[in-house]
């Protein structure tokens, strides 16, 4: 009688056709793609722009506003591998086009208002939450 | 050809030099300007005699005044100053920085005509200062070469006022400060002396003082000097300087590569420097300098038609994402339409596809990123990029990006371009178009019909959502819960969703605060 190792056996029964056999393995990875923000053209309107999001510091030249902000969270992209894994979804998260305006200013010589406004925000495109995972072998789950 | 040495790459001695006697510099430099500076035309240096005293030029005074800081008293009419008692200049900054306070404090408890009258007053006492103190500039710059007293407060001690007052004293004494150096800068620039120009010691004591203050990078490099006029020849080693700091991260490097690519393009058009002996500089830069030189290099040699194809090949090698993304953004905003798209595709190969760039070229001119998209379209290549020309050009907001969004959807044969002509339908056109698309997204095999393809919708419904489509939301949120083999994350980013936006349970703050 042949023995199978217990371990893979649980972890295919548990998964299904959701883990591939090494057969049909990827071998691709996922890869951490660091959140960033990318400010669009500034304009004049003796302000800058000081915007925190998720932690994320967005910073705008002095005395100008940019048209627009967009803000890539930190997502995964998957990636070939030699290794006997596959990238595996487990989310999605959004890239934000934030749009900006300068408002007027009250006073002159002391720029009192914060003049470097959200006037909307935007999702533009999904982005993939993964993790790696193993492939099982094949001879294992048969 | 002529090298500059970066003071980075000086020999030790030269650069432990200039490390250490910047500040002593500034304050000479201050020095100087201080015992040169001669009373601009009408302009009485008061310093020591009251203002009242002054009669005969009074009326020029003013008028002289109003000319010179057009960008302080454009909006509003200075009035000449009368009756002001003789100030120093500290004088001056601790009553401006008072009223400044004052303004603030009025503003903050709703008393609007106050703090109109008190920046009324702040703008006539600092014309007053302008006029009354003829180097104000140099003992701007001195005051600024020193850290700020240690209480910040402004208010003497007076901590009840400290927390009233929503703006800082320290901030309102820098922007008097920095709004003097703008004027004198201005200034000094007009007059030209045996050839050199009046601005060239003020700038480099602005200089002197960036390379000890590192902390004012923004405030006076990139305020006062960057894309202006001033930054001329005799800058060239100071501003080589910061670049060496901030390769060795003690000067910002955003701001040193400003300041670099500003001298460059001074020299440039000065004749100082011809285009030829830059590029050379640039060249070797842009494989041998630290990250604000290449950088600047990069730049200079991309706006240059002879020397782009270096580039986008250095580009190609080196695979360096951060420098794709600045000359993207550069192209974009720079480059005439066409040759900017070619450099995009280039960076696009690099980063993998940013959207800004294409949204900013997209914005300058929307028909050319739709006649490059249908070219790619009818020969079915380049999804990836097809996909961020259907978003760039679709969020400019403007007719024909929506038209290129609604004709992605219905016929782009790749999914993934369809969900950005989605987000797009849904971000820009929501009222008109938003909800059909969703609804026509989930009875497509390829998109509702994948339950990968699931939680993008539920991020295009969203949208909705933030347009205040509580119906539509209504609607399109129960035939999503209805749907079939929707994994467990999207479900719950689903229901977040319908929580917060329907009737009733609107949240105040969105989810990605």
């Amino acid at each position: 009688m042949r023995s199978v190792p217990f371990l893979p056996l649980v972890l295919a029964s548990l998964f299904g056709s959701a883990i591939p056999a090494q057969a049909d393995c990827e071998h691709t990875k996922a890869v951490e793609v660091p959140a960033r923000s990318s400010l669009g053209p500034s304009r004049e309107c003796d302000e800058g722009l000081d915007l925190v999001l998720s932690g994320l510091q967005i910073a705008g030249r002095a005395r100008n506003c940019p048209l627009f902000a967009i803000y890539t969270p930190t997502h995964y992209e998957a990636a070939s591998t030699t290794d006997n894994t596959y990238a595996l979804a487990y989310g999605s998260t959004a890239e934000v086009l934030i749009r900006l305006d300068c408002t007027p200013h009250r006073f002159l010589l002391f720029k009192l208002d914060s003049t470097c406004d959200v006037v909307s925000m935007t999702n533009t495109a999904e982005l993939k939450l993964l993790v790696t995972k193993g492939c099982v072998e094949a001879d294992i789950l048969h | 050809m002529h090298h500059s040495v970066p003071a980075g790459n000086a020999p030790f001695p030269v650069r432990r030099i200039l490390g250490c006697s910047s500040l002593l510099l500034a304050v000479a430099v201050a020095a100087l300007l201080l015992s040169r500076a001669e009373p601009e035309p009408g302009v009485v240096d008061t310093k020591t005699r009251p203002l009242a005293a002054v009669t005969a030029t009074e009326g020029t005074v003013a008028n002289d005044a109003k000319t010179l800081t057009p960008e302080l008293s454009g909006r509003h009419e200075v009035a000449a100053p009368t009756g002001t008692a003789a100030r120093t200049f500290d004088e001056f900054l601790a009553a401006l920085v008072e009223l400044g306070l004052e303004t603030s404090r009025l503003a903050d408890a709703g008393q609007e005509d106050e703090a109109i009258e008190r920046d009324r007053e702040a703008r006539e006492m600092f014309a007053a200062m302008l006029q009354s103190i003829a180097d104000a500039d140099a003992m701007a710059l001195a005051a600024l070469s020193t850290p700020p007293p240690a209480d910040d407060s402004g208010t003497n001690g007076d901590t009840t006022a400290s927390i009233a007052a929503p703006v800082p004293a320290g901030l309102l004494r820098e922007n008097v400060l920095v709004m003097t150096l703008t004027v004198g800068l201005q200034r000094r620039h007009a007059v030209v002396n045996n050839g050199r120009n009046g601005s060239e010691a003020l700038t480099g004591g602005i200089l002197a003082t960036l390379q000890a203050r590192s902390d004012l990078a923004a405030r006076l490099g990139d305020e006062l000097l960057v894309d202006k006029p001033y930054l001329c020849e005799a800058h060239e080693p100071q501003v080589l300087d910061l670049v060496a700091r901030s390769g060795e991260g003690t000067f910002p490097a955003a701001v040193a590569t400003a300041l670099l690519s500003t001298l460059w393009h001074n020299l440039q058009a000065s004749g100082a420097r011809t285009s030829e002996h830059l590029a050379g500089l640039a060249l070797l830069l842009l494989d041998d300098g630290n990250r604000s030189e290449q950088l600047a290099a990069a730049r200079l040699l991309l706006l240059d038609e002879r020397y782009r194809d270096v580039v986008l090949a250095h580009l190609r090698r080196t695979k360096d994402a951060d420098l794709a993304r600045t000359l993207a953004m550069a192209a974009a905003q720079e480059l005439p339409p066409t040759a900017a798209f070619a450099v995009l595709t280039t960076c696009a190969e690099v980063t993998g596809g940013d959207t800004a760039p294409f949204l900013t070229l997209a914005t300058r001119e929307p028909e050319l990123l739709r006649r490059e998209y249908e070219q790619r379209l009818g020969d079915d290549v380049h999804p990836r990029l097809r996909a961020i020309l259907v978003t760039g050009a679709g969020f400019t907001n403007t007719p024909e990006g929506i038209e290129l969004a609604r004709l992605a959807f219905a016929s782009d044969p790749d999914p993934e371009v369809r969900m950005r002509a989605l987000f797009v339908l849904t971000g820009t056109a929501a009222e008109a178009l938003g909800e059909a698309a969703i609804a026509a997204a989930l009875d497509d095999p390829k998109l509702g019909g994948n339950p990968e393809r699931l939680g993008a919708i539920v991020l295009a419904l969203e949208n909705l959502a933030r347009a205040g489509m509580v119906n539509a939301v209504h609607r399109i949120g129960t035939r999503l819960k209805a749907t079939a083999g929707m994994s467990a994350s999207t479900r719950e980013s689903l229901d977040r969703l319908l929580a917060e936006a329907l009737p009733g349970r609107i949240a105040t703050t969105p989810a990605w605060r």
